[in-house]
């Protein structure tokens, strides 16, 4: 049984990491942050008391809250995006505006959920290849195999959604190129 | 510069507020019934207030349609299958977890959780038995509440109150173990500082869970032998409630005060950070608003009692 002493405690010490977790993926758009992060908590006192406490606490929060996300932005068309709010300085995709969280996410929520998990890992928490395959059991090449077929579906998902006059003000929408903007063809994890 | 992944701090005390909230309602109401009341949602099924006591339970509340009591039902004896097949699941884990224990390879801790999980999965279980017991002989949704009316002479709302009074107990008996496994590290110095204490508070609301649990029994079969209206009998348990709140808000705040002695102590000894002590005081003064919230709202249920009794 879930107390709420205890529930203080899981509370004090997963909210931030949570908050965080979800705010990187959505561009630091507070509102959206804040409704996933209480989603997700309201989902762990659903579950937790009937269903006992998982055994890790924290990765059953953030699972839930990918899973809201990707949730979230498969019901939504992408929005258009100025290139310059995917100029990100490294080479990670992490989306500094909402907007450009919100197209990132939408080709995401498009993949195949290993294909995007792989994705997160690498441009999202800044894993290395190394880690990943660590994590996943597998070898570095296969990871970056995986990773490289896992881009380009990400940007053949983008590409009807991106104009080649990537600088034209007058455009009807905002554009972005995404192999540049996401850094999709290659990055410095790359081998 | 704030990080910009930050979450409000507003957001955070917002949030714990209605966890809290959430959880005490959950508890209240039963286990299963917030799941079924979603289910409700689903189905278009929603609930009206029993306003007026046992007699008065609304033609809304009935599930008029067979298609929607059949959905109903349908949802609720899938979730007792997935229930009864968690209770198969953890059964087996504990067989696994004491063979472990015989041959030195498992603790007792795990075992103790393990056994947790069991109880809480047979109280699953049963509480949706008798959720689908009460639709079929009532063809309503389930009621919660201790005003709710018997159905063909049963009354279901204490059978789900003693379910959950015997998860109550099991818990309380767990965590009265951690607290004495707790006394027993510090006596011999490997306990973490505090731990003891946290612990203590631990058990503490668990004892509160079961008074709480007891305190619905003896309103409900007050209410049941005509000695208190419907709405006394909702602020009897209000008041319960919020006492309840007072005290362990009161044992928290004697833990956070030691906490709070302990860390100012490791500031002067330039062990600990400022900073360290100042969350702390923060977590004081919420533990505060939160005491003379929950005075407010027990004085408040007590005057509106006073005044109905003095009505009589």
């Amino acid at each position: 049984m879930l107390t709420e002493t205890e529930l203080t405690r899981l509370y004090g010490e997963h909210t931030r990491p949570l908050y965080a977790f979800v705010s990187r993926r959505v561009g630091g758009d507070r509102t959206l942050a804040e409704d996933i992060v209480q989603d997700a908590w309201l989902r762990a006192i659903d579950s937790w008391p009937r269903r006992g406490m998982p055994d890790h606490p924290r990765a059953w929060l953030l699972r839930v809250a990918r899973n809201l996300l990707a949730s979230h932005f498969r019901r939504r068309r992408p929005l258009s995006v100025d290139p310059s709010e995917l100029e990100v300085a490294d080479d990670r995709v992490s989306p500094e505006t909402p907007a450009s969280a919100a197209l990132v996410w939408w080709g995401l929520a498009r993949l195949r959920e290993r294909q995007a998990v792989l994705l997160e890992a690498f441009y999202f928490e800044g894993k290395s290849t190394r880690q990943i395959a660590d994590e996943w059991g597998l070898s570095e090449r296969a990871v970056e195999g995986r990773l490289r077929r896992a881009r380009e579906r990400l940007e053949k998902r983008l590409r009807p959604y991106v104009r080649a006059d990537t600088h034209t003000r007058d455009a009807p929408e905002p554009v972005i190129e995404p192999a540049r903007a996401l850094r999709l063809s290659g990055g410095k994890n790359d081998a | 510069m704030p990080d910009a992944h930050e979450p409000d701090p507003r957001f955070v005390d917002r949030l714990e507020w209605q966890l809290g909230g959430e959880l005490r309602r959950r508890y209240r109401g039963g286990a299963m019934q917030w799941s079924s009341y979603r289910a409700l949602k689903i189905a278009g099924l929603m609930l009206i207030s029993v306003a007026g006591g046992a007699a008065a339970v609304s033609a809304s509340q009935q599930i008029g349609e067979s298609w929607r009591r059949e959905l109903l039902e349908a949802r609720l004896e899938v979730q007792l299958e997935l229930a009864r097949q968690r209770v198969q699941m953890h059964t087996e884990v504990a067989a696994q977890a004491r063979d472990a224990a015989r041959l030195g390879v498992g603790g007792e801790r795990e075992l103790m959780y393990v056994e947790v999980r069991i109880v809480q999965a047979q109280a699953d279980a049963r509480f949706m038995e008798l959720e689908l017991e009460e639709i079929k002989g009532s063809g309503r949704e389930p009621l919660g509440e201790v005003s709710s009316p018997l159905v063909d002479g049963r009354d279901f709302v204490s059978e789900r109150i003693r379910v959950r009074m015997e998860v109550a107990r099991h818990h309380l008996d767990v965590v009265q173990r951690e607290e004495e496994l707790a006394r027993q590290r510090a006596e011999v110095g490997v306990g973490a500082e505090g731990e003891l204490r946290e612990r203590a508070l631990v058990t503490a609301e668990a004892e509160l869970q079961v008074l709480v649990l007891e305190k619905q029994l003896d309103v409900r079969s007050a209410y049941l032998a005509s000695e208190i209206s419907a709405v006394e009998a909702e602020l009897r348990l209000l008041e319960s409630e919020a006492q309840n709140r007072v005290v362990l808000l009161d044992l928290r705040r004697q833990h956070l005060s030691v906490e709070l002695d302990r860390l100012e102590a490791a500031i002067a000894a330039g062990t600990v950070s400022p900073l360290v002590a100042a969350q702390m005081r923060t977590r004081v003064a919420e533990n505060e608003a939160q005491i003379r919230l929950a005075q407010a709202e027990r004085e408040i249920v007590r005057r509106e009692l006073e005044k109905r009794a003095s009505r009589q």
